[in-house]
């Protein structure tokens, strides 16, 4: 069922993707039109003057807010759904994602520690930030492993059960900060729900190479992914030395999704549904799901955004709601119209 | 004849609680040792033991001259294939897929396939009759054909040493013959095969079937409370006096056209009008 389609996976994901960006550029308070859209675009590339944007109006706001924005939107989706697509092979567990095993909500406390000391948008919050979250993350991983560890090795079992101890623990402490910090309570609320995507080049160069070193190892990372979802027993009969290939996607898949927290907030189900669409569409080879997902993963955050940004305009209501909003039902339609492939 | 697997008075336990003790055994390249035993007596132990994944207490085990506890996990799954009895398989995968993945220890990080890998696969495939099966989904096959699968995947591995836990549970008659057919080929290659190059493989089976043995097996080791108690060709070990104290009921061996057929001696209860 999985190779009969004619169309390549690649193709069909990256024209979704285009599709999705450049929806994401032109839709907003002002609508660019797609002729307008490109002749700015080309014109400046060119470096002449648009003759339909004769005062540069367009220009400004493409390369002040909707390009920017938009590049920070499909790296984290990416992100999100490339770790998430990680943790659900790492795990062998169709409920793993970033949430999971504490790792977001680790970041959200490192981030929310760093926002009350610094400004996120001053140059020292944007090196803080992201670098808190990291931390954070990292933390709540090692301290989840510790937990969960049974002589040298780590039960999947006790890393989850660990994992989601720690990470109510970790949102608790976040929320008790938040309560106690009367003015920033808005702004921390808000982030928590996914609306805090940062705008701007300088947040972009900031999580450019997080992301860039987190979602190519996660890419190389498939085949002993693959092999891993025999169990582990059977991994390490076929040559894998499984110890070192699962530190070494929690490291990478924790990193991703550090750097989506720190960048844009805690932005829920992507990690979680891009996957499994992936999965249904075009089978568990986690070399070609993961790049799949992260491509999925950026188009349906853009989408997402769209929709947060036009449905109650000029409000705009935080990304992570409308994810949550939107993919809970679409995922449960999903989860109904396969059920009889037993696809996991 | 050279010495595929030399296992030298191993001991090993499982939490704590030892399983098998002082076991010692040689297999010469190209044959089959069937192990038999009753539930419990540590055939699944030993496998797991010799094939690298649970540490020893006591004793080496050396495959192809090599002590395995030098040898990497890349370089163990050269020499040695197992079968497991608990499949844990990955449901989104297709059977080809499963079978590809058998080539593991021969692939990079990667795992990106070579020319030469496809045709493995492609004759591992064949040899199990999955080729018809090939793009269908692991869940979407039959407990037997999942067998065949991880059999072909062993197959695909090209390992010298093949470890085999209960290959023929969830197999209907036809298939179990035609497997331990085909297990017997891998060992004894006809000449035919061995003029183009094929190695006769090693094979250990653990195997409750004690009717399918005496045929198939060059030597049967009989396990019992996790000791060795006999080891030997199949005529020596299946007889009614060791086969009955292992199992702890009285049986009798039957020879028939070829086979050795072991049954209860007792009629069955309440029946004893037949």
């Amino acid at each position: 069922m999985h190779k009969q389609n004619t169309l390549s996976p690649y193709l069909i994901i990256t024209l979704i993707l285009i599709a999705s960006a450049v929806l994401s550029v032109a839709v907003g308070s002002v609508f660019i039109p797609l002729p307008t859209l490109w002749d700015v675009l080309s014109s400046a590339i060119r470096g002449t003057a648009s003759t339909l944007d004769p005062e540069g109006v367009y220009l400004k706001i493409l390369s002040g807010l909707r390009l920017p924005r938009m590049l920070m939107l499909a790296m984290v989706g990416a992100a999100l759904a490339g770790s998430g697509g990680a943790y659900q092979g790492l795990f062998r567990n169709p409920l793993a994602d970033p949430f999971l095993i504490g790792v977001s909500s680790g970041a959200g406390l490192g981030a929310v520690l760093a926002m009350l000391a610094k400004s996120p948008y001053t140059p020292a919050g944007l090196i803080s930030v992201p670098l808190a979250a990291f931390c954070g993350a990292l933390l709540t991983v090692l301290v989840v492993a510790l937990l969960a560890r049974v002589g040298r090795t780590v039960p999947t079992t006790n890393l989850i059960l660990a994992g989601v101890a720690v990470s109510s623990f970790a949102s608790a402490v976040t929320s008790a900060l938040m309560i106690h910090s009367t003015g920033e309570l808005r702004r921390a609320l808000v982030w928590l729900m996914g609306g805090a995507i940062m705008t701007g080049w300088s947040p972009i160069l900031a999580v450019l190479p997080y992301v860039l070193i987190a979602l190519t190892g996660l890419v190389l990372i498939g085949h002993p992914l693959n092999v891993l979802q025999f169990g582990e027993e059977q991994a390490l009969q076929l040559g894998i030395r499984v110890q070192r290939a699962r530190w070494i996607t929690i490291a990478l898949a924790t990193l991703a999704t550090a750097a989506a927290v720190a960048f844009a907030g805690i932005i829920g189900f992507i990690g979680l549904v891009v996957p499994h669409i992936i999965r249904m569409l075009w089978g568990g080879d986690y070399r070609r799901l993961i790049p799949l997902s992260m491509l999925g993963g950026a188009s349906l955050l853009l989408l997402t955004d769209v929709a947060a940004r036009t449905v109650i305009a000029p409000q705009e209501i935080p990304v992570g709601i409308i994810t949550a909003l939107l993919g809970a039902p679409f995922f449960l339609w999903i989860l109904k119209l396969s059920k009889a492939q037993n696809y996991w | 004849m050279r010495e595929m697997l030399e296992v030298i008075a191993i001991s090993a336990s499982y939490n704590h609680k030892p399983i098998i003790e002082d076991i010692s055994l040689r297999l010469d390249k190209g044959s089959v040792l069937a192990l038999i035993g009753p539930n419990g007596s540590g055939k699944t132990t030993f496998i797991r033991a010799i094939s690298g994944v649970l540490p020893l207490r006591k004793g080496t085990v050396k495959v192809d001259g090599q002590d395995i506890n030098n040898m990497s996990p890349q370089q163990r799954a050269r020499k040695i294939a197992v079968v497991p009895q608990a499949r844990s398989f990955p449901a989104a995968f297709t059977a080809e897929e499963v079978v590809a993945l058998g080539r593991t220890p021969h692939l990079n990080w990667l795992g990106k396939v070579t020319e030469r890998d496809m045709v493995i696969i492609e004759e591992a495939l064949e040899k199990m009759d999955l080729t018809a099966l090939r793009s269908r989904a692991v869940s979407e096959l039959s407990g037997g054909e999942q067998q065949r699968l991880f059999l072909a995947r062993s197959l695909a591995q090209g390992s010298p040493l093949l470890l085999m836990d209960e290959p023929t549970t969830h197999l209907d008659l036809q298939y179990q013959l035609s497997l331990m057919e085909r297990i017997y080929q891998l060992a004894h290659p006809s000449d035919d095969e061995l003029a183009k190059g094929v190695q006769p493989r090693t094979v250990v089976i653990a195997i409750h079937d004690l009717n399918l043995i005496s045929r198939y097996a060059d030597q049967v080791g009989l396990l019992v409370g996790g000791r060795l108690i006999t080891l030997g060709k199949p005529q020596v070990v299946l007889t009614p006096e060791l086969l009955s104290s292992a199992y702890n009921l009285p049986l009798q061996v039957i020879h028939e056209r070829g086979f050795t057929l072991v049954m209860p001696s007792n009629p069955p209860e309440g029946r004893k009008d037949q």
